[in-house]
């Protein structure tokens, strides 16, 4: 059924269709709306789930842990400060290999204090481990979330769906609602090889030794690189099933663009609406999406890329110290198998607006920019 | 005990770090270098008991409602709480480590709460049978000998209590008023105690005159004499013999034998003792002015705080540093006594500054009435040639009243001198006790220095303040009227408010705070205690940091 | 695409406003978004929220700079803030006020209706008389000024959207509706 919701409401609706049984979550705007909308379901019986109130992130995603590893679908959802107290528990929930779903709001980290959408949060745990989709639309949220389940249970590593304070989380838009029974043949039941069980003893986050702890993060890395394929066949199973897929990547109007720019979120929506009308002007451009940052498509960025002759990559965050994130898995994606130029630009941090006019102003400077650019372009800086 | 697997390769490892098999080869009890045991200390009160009851334990009872055990654990130490509830002066309360942090505990009124209900509930005492053959006399029915012979019975010992007065009790029957210690109640204690056991009364038997030391050793097994002090100290002062001169004791007697008293208009009191007390509060009740006239000031005073603190408010004067000089006699039938003003000099060996005559400064008084209360003594006569003593008291040697001959035991107030009930009491047990090895051939325990805790052991963050508890009391203007007893008992809010104040200290009282905090669950809670479950203890001592009350100690793991 | 811009103050419901003006035309078959500008919400305070109506999917995800109408949930706004920039050349302004005419000579080049929502929403019992709660009214009164959107699609938005008093917001929508003034159309 289609009905107008917001964003966060579209991530509730997700969690309900994926029949989760325990959520933990502490309130942070912008996400509160999520949790509020499933502690309803939990009370009004719409959702059969266990809706575990803790007294901050870390005890959230600490209780997901729990929960996860008793063998149970587990939810959370957190924004900015809240993510990075649970950095701890983000760690141990990829070295203990518990496939929780967490939605990650972006919000800007203060101080300054900021309510307003920017990638640092969630790309500050870039390695720990999580797989990170990042989503533009609400229907897109929704669909993730759904699809991060099954991704994450297959390869037993914890998944991040991640999406714009604002732009996204508290923006109506139609979505068409998936509902538990149709999601159910898409994603059955959560059914652990190991779990803690009373009845079937085990010591569980045990002491490594040297000699031990150096093949259990081989065998992350190699569950992270065996997900490239899971994201890939879960989202085409669920548009074979549902009409709609998202890739790993999008790529939109690249055949023959001589200049690609690569963005996230929703500013890759907006690029697009730019990207037309810069065709209806006869400028040869493109657009390519990365939905999934961990782990990193490093095959699908070049074989879109490649072909093009520059490439314009939109961060909406910073690595201080070496320009934005997205910019440098690009670079390093493509390094050694094309000269094509890459070049950075930052803007929208703290929840700047990311207009057709900005993404437009990178996409002439770039056609005008020679090479890469040692320096970072910083977009929209008021100096 | 598990065993330990080793992988071949890798691939045999799981998604994540948990075992394979049973951990049992590998307790997490293994990290642990020092150890948390539970080690029950011994509470500063009882410490301060002469008595050594357990006072932590019945006021544990007590909050727990088990009153019968509070009691019970009460008479393994003191056969009559009822009384010490009322009369001790209790040191238990300067010991008490609550004092350190707001006020003592009521520890008295408890005591005397849990006291009563066991006179109202005759059956929480069954009645001891006489098991064994060997007789023991007991001479002297005060607090000391019901002590001893309470003990004996109980143990099975067939016990002779000879009592020189018509009445068991002694000094508790004679020497105090029915204000402090009513005599219904005491007759109640002493029927209580009579009802516990062999026990034989022979009343109007007094030693030296009725009876002979050297006669009972002969025929007894053991003989205790704690006949107590029996004559009234004289002052050695020029004219104390005649009309209007009164020993205090003599007149508390008659108070206490009912007789309606009237010493005059006004009366003076000599001695700063509890002696001294109950006569001036007797006097005034009777109707007197009283001045109570003591030869050093109120801070040397013997007398129980709490008694001239009452004495004050019941109107009675006190005069200090100064002593009777003369007393000399008018044809009014009123006594003049001529007063040598005193000063403190250095200290005598009770560590009391000592009072000297201030130069020749005197001042007069003309009063109906003269009472001495500066002290009794014993009747040395009484027992011929049986024990050695020292002076008017018995000399013993060693801590369980043991005289030089081996069958005859002494304790109270005729070793001590005048000392204190409790004191008595005590005595009393000790020696029963003592009595018992001998004729059952127990070899003596051995003596263990108690350890014990003060308020930087208590963890404080769990105690509220709170005031004590004080039962209610009558007015100053109703206890004149009569001998009404001052105080009410606790009643059981009260009871319940003033014993949760009790910080338990070094005993464990099930506040469950180690098995909350364990953060490796290695603290098991049994029925009626708690275990550590050292396969699983890591030694982080959260435990003990967090007991309230120290009762947890720690020794270095390998030591 | 058409995009709306709706002003007001905190406590108005313009946000709500914007999102029952996009499930109106969502049940008019076009792709919708409204979202408001995200401040620190307090009562009183000025309040900007945005709608957007298409036919096709709607790609854009920012604010909205040029609007083709505006809503004005308080008078008082034209006054102390430049309401009109950005608002393309004949577009709509829909105003809540009591007054009969304007003479702010910025809105010559567009479209004004006005409505007294105020009087329509305390009428029905929405909202205190120092605060009316105006959006139904309003919403309706832009439907019935612009005609972009019809009635019955602004009553079943109002149905669905509002919690509470449900029928009295119908009936404020539709009063709102037919008592539009057209101060210029």
């Amino acid at each position: 059924m289609k009905k107008v919701i917001m964003g966060n409401h579209a991530v509730s609706y997700g969690v309900r269709a994926s029949d989760v049984k325990v959520i933990s979550a502490y309130p942070i705007t912008p996400q509160t709306q999520i949790v509020e909308l499933l502690s309803e379901m939990c009370a009004k019986g719409e959702l059969e789930a266990k809706f575990i109130a803790v007294e901050s992130e870390h005890s959230a995603l600490t209780a997901c842990v729990g929960a996860s590893a008793a063998g149970v679908r587990t939810f959370t959802a957190t924004s900015s400060q809240g993510l990075l107290l649970m950095h701890e528990i983000i760690h141990w929930a990829v070295g203990a290999r518990l496939p929780i779903v967490l939605v990650n709001v972006n919000r800007a980290v203060g101080p300054p204090w900021s309510i307003w959408t920017d990638q640092n949060d969630s790309l500050s745990q870039r390695d720990t481990g999580w797989l990170q989709l990042y989503c533009e639309s609400n229907q897109e949220t929704q669909d993730t979330i759904v699809q991060a389940f099954k991704i994450a249970e297959s390869v037993m590593l914890p998944v991040m769906v991640v999406l714009d304070a604002f732009f996204l989380s508290h923006t109506f838009e139609i979505v068409d609602i998936l509902e538990p029974e149709q999601v159910r043949p898409f994603l059955p039941p959560y059914k652990p090889k190991n779990r803690i069980d009373v009845d079937d003893p085990h010591a569980f986050g045990n002491l490594a030794s040297p000699g031990e702890y150096f093949e259990l993060r081989y065998m992350i890395e190699k569950a992270m690189e065996a997900s490239r394929d899971v994201v890939r066949d879960v989202d085409r199973e669920f548009e074979q099933r549902f009409g709609r897929g998202y890739g790993v990547v999008k790529p939109y109007r690249c055949d023959d663009a001589e200049i690609i720019l690569v963005t996230s979120g929703t500013v890759a929506s907006t690029a697009r609406a730019v990207v037309d009308e810069m065709r209806g002007e006869g400028v040869k451009i493109g657009s390519l999406k990365i939905r999934v940052f961990r782990p990193f498509p490093f095959e699908e960025v070049y074989q879109v890329l490649s072909k093009t002759k520059k490439v314009a990559v939109i961060d909406r965050n910073i690595s201080f110290g070496h320009h934005g994130i997205f910019y440098q898995e690009v670079k390093s994606a493509l390094y050694g198998r094309t000269n094509v130029p890459i070049i950075g630009y930052i803007t929208g941090l703290g929840g700047r607006d990311v207009t057709p006019r900005v993404i437009r102003s990178i996409a002439e400077k770039a056609m005008n920019d020679r090479n890469a650019e040692p320096d970072i372009n910083w977009i929209g800086v008021k100096i | 005990m598990g065993e330990k697997i080793t992988f071949k390769s890798f691939k045999e490892m799981p998604l994540c770090a948990m075992s394979i098999a049973d951990m049992t080869y590998n307790f997490t009890g293994s990290w642990r270098n020092v150890r948390p045991y539970y080690d029950f200390k011994v509470s500063p009160c009882r410490l301060g008991c002469p008595a050594a009851e357990d006072i932590q334990r019945y006021i544990y009872l007590a909050t727990q409602g088990d009153f019968e055990q509070a009691w019970k654990a009460i008479i393994e130490s003191n056969p009559m709480p009822s009384v010490t509830g009322r009369v001790c002066f209790h040191p238990c309360m300067e010991k008490c480590t609550r004092k350190d942090y707001d006020q003592a505990i009521n520890i008295p009124a408890v005591e005397r709460a849990i006291g009563d209900m066991g006179l109202d509930n005759p059956k929480w005492i069954k009645k001891a049978r006489a098991t064994k053959k060997e007789k023991i006399a007991v001479i002297g029915g005060g607090p000391a000998g019901l002590s001893c012979a309470f003990y004996l019975a109980r143990a099975g010992y067939p016990v002779t209590i000879f009592e020189a007065a018509a009445a068991l009790g002694g000094m508790l029957r004679w020497g105090i008023p029915e204000y402090r210690l009513p005599n219904e109640l005491l007759d109640r204690v002493v029927q209580s105690i009579l009802e516990s056991g062999p026990i034989t009364v022979k009343t109007g038997t007094a030693l030296g005159t009725d009876v002979a030391l050297d006669m009972l050793e002969k025929e007894y097994a053991a003989v205790f004499v704690g006949v107590g002090l029996t004559r009234s100290r004289a002052m050695g002062v020029a004219g104390e013999e005649g009309p209007g001169v009164e020993h205090g004791l003599e007149f508390l007697r008659r108070v206490n034998g009912g007789e309606k008293v009237d010493p005059g208009k006004s009366v003076v009191v000599v001695g700063g003792g509890n002696t001294a007390m109950d006569v001036a509060r007797c006097a005034r009740r009777a109707g007197s002015e009283v001045t109570v006239v003591y030869r050093r000031t109120m801070n040397e005073m013997p007398a129980i705080a709490d008694e001239i603190e009452e004495a004050e408010k019941e109107g009675v004067f006190f005069h200090f540093l100064a002593a009777p000089k003369t007393i000399t006699r008018g044809g009014s039938g009123r006594v003049t006594v001529v007063f040598q003003q005193m000063k403190l000099g250095q200290p005598d060996e009770s560590g009391r500054r000592r009072p000297v005559p201030d130069g020749d400064k005197t001042f007069t008084m003309e009063v109906d009435k003269l009472f001495t209360a500066i002290g009794e003594e014993g009747d040395a006569a009484s027992f011929g040639k049986a024990v050695e003593t020292d002076g008017a008291l018995i000399r013993t040697k060693g801590a369980f009243g043991e005289t030089l001959k081996a069958k005859i035991f002494a304790g109270g107030d005729i070793v001590t001198g005048a000392a204190s009930v409790v004191e008595a009491i005590a005595a009393g047990r000790k020696a029963a006790e003592r009595i018992g090895r001998m004729l059952s051939k127990q070899p003596e325990p051995a003596a263990e220095e108690p350890r014990t805790i003060s308020i930087e052991n208590i963890n404080t963050a769990y105690f509220s303040k709170a005031k004590r508890t004080l039962p209610p009391r009558i007015s100053v203007e109703a206890a004149l009227e009569g001998f009404r007893e001052i105080h009410a008992g606790f009643d059981e809010e009260l009871l319940g408010r003033e014993t949760a104040r009790c910080f338990s200290c070094g005993v464990c009282n099930f506040c469950d705070n180690c098995w909350v905090f364990c953060p490796d669950v290695a603290v098991k809670r049994l029925d009626d205690q708690y275990e550590f479950n050292y396969d699983y203890c890591k030694g982080c001592l959260v435990c003990v940091t967090e007991c309230p009350r120290s009762a947890i100690s720690t020794r270095e793991e390998g030591r | 695409m058409i995009e709306i811009r709706t002003h007001g103050r905190g406590g108005q419901g313009a946000v709500i406003a914007s999102e029952i003006l996009a499930e109106a035309f969502f049940r008019e078959k076009k792709f919708v978004q409204a979202f408001p500008a995200f401040g620190v919400e307090r009562r009183g305070a000025p309040v900007v929220s945005f709608t957007r109506v298409s036919d096709g999917e709607i790609r854009e995800r920012c604010e909205i700079y040029e609007p083709d109408h505006l809503i004005v949930l308080d008078p008082i706004l034209l006054d102390t803030i430049n309401i009109t920039t950005g608002l393309k050349e004949g577009g709509w302004i829909v105003i809540n006020t009591n007054r009969e005419s304007m003479d702010n000579e910025a809105l010559g080049k567009f479209h004004v209706a006005t409505v007294d929502a105020n009087k329509i929403a305390l009428k029905y019992g929405l909202g205190s008389r120092s605060a009316p709660i105006v959006n139904t009214a309003i919403v309706g009164a832009f439907a019935g000024a612009t005609k972009l959107v019809g009635l019955d699609a602004v009553l079943d938005a109002v149905e669905e959207f509002v919690p509470l008093r449900k029928e009295n917001n119908r009936k404020a929508a539709e009063e709102a509706y037919h008592a539009v003034a057209f101060i210029s159309k």
